[in-house]
């Protein structure tokens, strides 16, 4: 969401390709009601969202799986702990809680521009170094 | 399973700054085709953890 606000103000031209190791439906069903109430739809007007509950391009871009420690380790297990007391609802996971995310950047040749996978869940590059990348 | 599948996965190599983007071809949400090859650039790829 930060980064369709971001590019919205930055008037930067770049598309967003938001992959999802969801099924197509639960992936719709996220978009429709999870995504579009927190994100006006004009904003992410031009972002494709792909299931790819095989993840055959999550291999591809070589995101496997982390390690339980990083992804239930203390850092995120403080993580959790704070979004609780903030009172924010802690997220119901259907999918592998394992599985690797990343950002990628994708330059006008097709090269790799950035490139980044988390050390661990709690880790997601700083919307700013994006926007750098696609400007 | 579940250990091979982690031993494999500990294979794969992540695309450096520099390379060229591994293409991939999938449908959206909407349906729709798309080929990465095609798709206009600069572009933006957000692989997702989990669903919140």
């Amino acid at each position: 969401m930060q980064l369709h606000q971001s590019l919205y103000r930055s008037a930067v031209e770049a598309s967003v390709i938001v992959i999802s190791l969801a099924p197509a439906e639960r992936l719709s069903r996220w978009v429709t009601h999870v995504l579009d109430h927190e994100l006006a739809p004009e904003l992410r007007a031009g972002t494709r969202f792909i299931p790819n509950p095989g993840l055959e391009i999550y291999r591809a871009y070589g995101l496997g799986r982390n390690a339980w420690m990083k992804v239930f380790g203390p850092r995120i297990l403080l993580a959790y702990a704070l979004r609780f007391l903030r009172g924010k609802r802690m997220p119901r996971i259907t999918e592998d809680p394992l599985q690797r995310g990343g950002d990628f950047v994708v330059d006008a040749g097709g090269r790799i521009a950035l490139s980044h996978v988390g050390r661990d869940q709690a880790d997601r590059l700083p919307v700013q170094d994006i926007i750098a990348k696609l400007s | 399973m579940r250990l091979a599948d982690e031993k494999s996965t500990s294979r794969l190599r992540v695309p450096r700054i520099g390379d060229a983007a591994p293409l991939f071809e999938a449908r959206d949400i909407n349906g729709r085709n798309m080929s990465l090859a095609e798709h206009p650039k600069p572009l933006s790829l957000v692989f997702m953890r989990h669903l919140a």
